[in-house]
């Protein structure tokens, strides 16, 4: 079990605004902060991390005390195995992707450690390349291999995708997911992105003001399961295209596509990409043999 | 989609059928919903949702006896009229109700802006969504 109790004062735009946070997550799972911006959610990946001291409260990764004001401990960064990827991918360019991997490599010898991740990142074809040389994707993908190499207990993401285009963004989540389940990694995602944290979280934290808001699962607090609606599927929007003065929207469902006919008020909240719930009332569907 | 937020008032329960009655401002909503249960924790004097579509809402002379629980008299505040079809807007009691009907039909009734008709929707249209807090 992971324990976060922290408080610290967050100085944002308006102000002074204390941050209170007090909650546990699971091992292996897949946790996901969201919220505006000044809430608080980068501010507390970076005390996981130790790059910025609490004023008081206990910080418990996997069993393991990295800090707790009460005993005076307060492990430093570089005690703490944590893989941490921003939206800039802070590659050295001078050096290539192997030897930027190498860097992060604690125990040098492990170099099979670094072919393993190459390989599991699909990134051996380009191992020799230097950063410039990659696209935005396949920098972010060796930002979060290089994470990988340190084998940290846990991996912090603050928005690694968001500076990415729709597809390359939707094809680098599929990766993390995979990623992730694959080293049943503890990972806690920085994101605003509402499809994002759809896909990709097992458990949210919504944060406001430096306090938590709401927690649960994405439907809990998307509201899906709140819907009466009894014909119901979650899929994601592919297409949103006017006729005459409505709007069709195409959601893929499994491996179809609908589609439904919205207004443009409806059409205002949604955008391509985006994961939705698709309901209907248990009265409306006409059953015919087949 | 149509939004308004009411009081629910009485339910009725005939096995896995439940008629619900919603309060709003004093006006009276009907919402059919099947399985109840699954639907989880909704009781009398809980705030609720009621969603309906557009397409869903039909439109009568102020006069019209309709078999639709939830009918009531309003402006039309707006109209947005397409090829095919059109988007009448009135004005709830403070809430926007669209309608969405063809143009054909708009022509038809002759609505028109400022001019008093009779929407309504079926019961079993109306989709109830819990607040969330």
């Amino acid at each position: 079990m992971n324990e976060l109790i922290l408080s610290k004062d967050l100085r944002g735009a308006n102000g002074v605004i204390p941050l209170e946070i007090n909650t546990t997550f699971k091992r292996g799972e897949l946790t996901v902060l969201f919220g505006k911006s000044g809430a608080g959610k980068s501010t507390i990946l970076r005390m996981i991390a130790g790059l910025l001291e609490p004023t008081g409260g206990k910080i418990v990764i996997e069993d393991e005390i990295w800090y707790d004001s009460s005993k005076k401990i307060n492990l430093p960064p570089q005690k703490r195995k944590v893989g941490f990827v921003f939206q800039e991918y802070a590659l050295f360019p001078n050096m290539t992707v192997r030897q930027n991997l190498l860097y992060a490599l604690d125990d040098k010898k492990k170099t099979f450690k670094v072919d393993e991740i190459l390989k599991i990142t699909e990134l051996t074809k380009l191992e020799n390349e230097k950063p410039d040389a990659l696209s935005g994707g396949q920098k972010q993908r060796v930002a979060l291999a290089r994470a990988l190499v340190r084998e940290p207990k846990i991996l912090l993401l603050d928005e690694p995708l968001s500076a990415l285009d729709f597809a390359m963004r939707a094809k680098l989540q599929d990766e993390l997911l995979k990623i992730q389940r694959h080293f049943n990694l503890t990972t806690i995602l920085v994101s605003h992105d509402i499809g994002e944290v759809y896909k990709l979280a097992q458990f949210v934290l919504e944060l406001a003001d430096g306090k938590i808001l709401r927690q649960g699962t994405p439907s809990e607090i998307f509201g899906g399961s709140k819907i009466s609606g009894k014909f119901k599927f979650s899929g994601e929007i592919v297409d949103i295209a006017q006729s005459d003065i409505v709007f069709i929207v195409s959601i893929l469902v499994g491996q179809d596509v609908v589609k439904v006919v919205s207004t443009k008020e409806e059409i205002r909240d949604l955008k391509i990409g985006q994961k939705v719930t698709l309901s209907s009332k248990a009265f409306n569907p006409i059953i015919t043999p087949i | 989609m149509n939004v308004l937020h009411g009081k629910i008032k009485q339910i009725q329960t005939v096995n896995e059928l439940s008629k619900i009655i919603i309060d709003l401002n004093g006006h009276t909503f009907t919402s059919l919903i099947i399985d109840i249960e699954t639907f989880g924790d909704i009781a009398i004097g809980k705030e609720i949702k009621l969603l309906f579509k557009e397409a869903e809402v039909m439109i009568g002379t102020k006069e019209s006896i309709v078999s639709a629980s939830n009918a009531f008299v309003s402006t039309v505040k707006k109209i947005n009229q397409g090829e095919i079809l059109s988007e009448v807007v009135f004005d709830f009691e403070g809430n926007d109700i669209i309608s969405l009907i063809t143009t054909s039909s708009l022509q038809r009734l002759q609505i028109e802006v400022d001019k008093e008709f009779l929407w309504f929707v079926k019961a079993n249209e109306v989709t109830l969504q819990k607040e969330i807090k």
